[in-house]
């Protein structure tokens, strides 16, 4: 299944204060559907060059403790593309307590000196889950507190 | 705030020669969340800022294990 898209992002600046790792955006997906994550755009609004590069990580999530919406913010997922019907996935951002459990997949580094990160995976190499699970991406800054704006670009599958 | 607005507990690992921590709902979320990645993690704390386990790091730096599995290391 494909051709039916969506967007998930902060709808605010997200504070991640120094050596604190944060999960800043998640989705989960519904019973009927698992997520397909085509891309996702990170960008920081740090102005000190001598900061370390931020850690990303990318992680599958069951979500077991603190779904979207409990300790965090909820967002609006947007569909983009195809046709529409009502897929049950849910958003949030700025989790204020870690939510369980996370498995990480893919793991980066991006300064925080106005880095951006934008970048959709080759077809056919996207990460998906299962499901009723879902993906996050939390972020850990090692030198100073800064802001961090993201979106994940997901299918359902 | 999950759970009541209750106070989080703080997983702490070692991570690049620095501590690195993660607000936790509470022991069991944050002792789950341990066993499902390889970090050598230190342990389970009320304090944020309680370092007084510093020493361990050494130590910690092979190791996979979560101190609070056995009380070690938690300030609860």
């Amino acid at each position: 299944m494909a051709k039916a898209g969506y967007d998930a992002s902060t709808e605010a600046d997200v504070l991640l204060t120094a050596t604190t790792a944060r999960t800043c955006l998640g989705v989960n997906a519904p019973a009927q559907f698992g997520v397909d994550l085509r891309g996702l755009v990170i960008a920081f609004d740090g102005v000190t060059n001598t900061d370390k590069p931020v850690l990303i990580e990318l992680g599958q999530c069951t979500f077991a403790t603190q779904p979207p919406g409990t300790a965090s913010t909820s967002n609006t997922v947007q569909q983009i593309y195809g046709r529409s019907i009502t897929a049950g996935f849910v958003g949030a951002y700025a989790w204020t307590t870690e939510p369980t459990a996370i498995t990480v997949v893919r793991t980066w580094r991006v300064t925080p000196n106005g880095g951006t990160w934008d970048y959709d995976w080759p077809l056919g190499e996207t990460p998906d889950n299962a499901v009723s699970t879902g993906f996050i991406i939390r972020l850990t800054a090692p030198t100073s507190n800064v802001n961090v704006r993201a979106t994940m670009r997901f299918e359902r599958c | 705030m999950a759970k009541g607005d209750s106070s989080p507990v703080w997983l702490k690992w070692f991570d690049g020669g620095q501590v690195i921590r993660a607000a936790h709902a509470s022991v069991e979320d944050a002792q789950l969340q341990a066993s499902m990645e390889a970090k050598p993690y230190l342990g389970v704390y009320s304090d944020p800022d309680d370092h007084s386990d510093n020493a361990k790091l050494a130590d910690a730096k092979g190791s996979h294990e979560l101190a609070a599995a056995s009380g070690e290391g938690a300030s609860e």
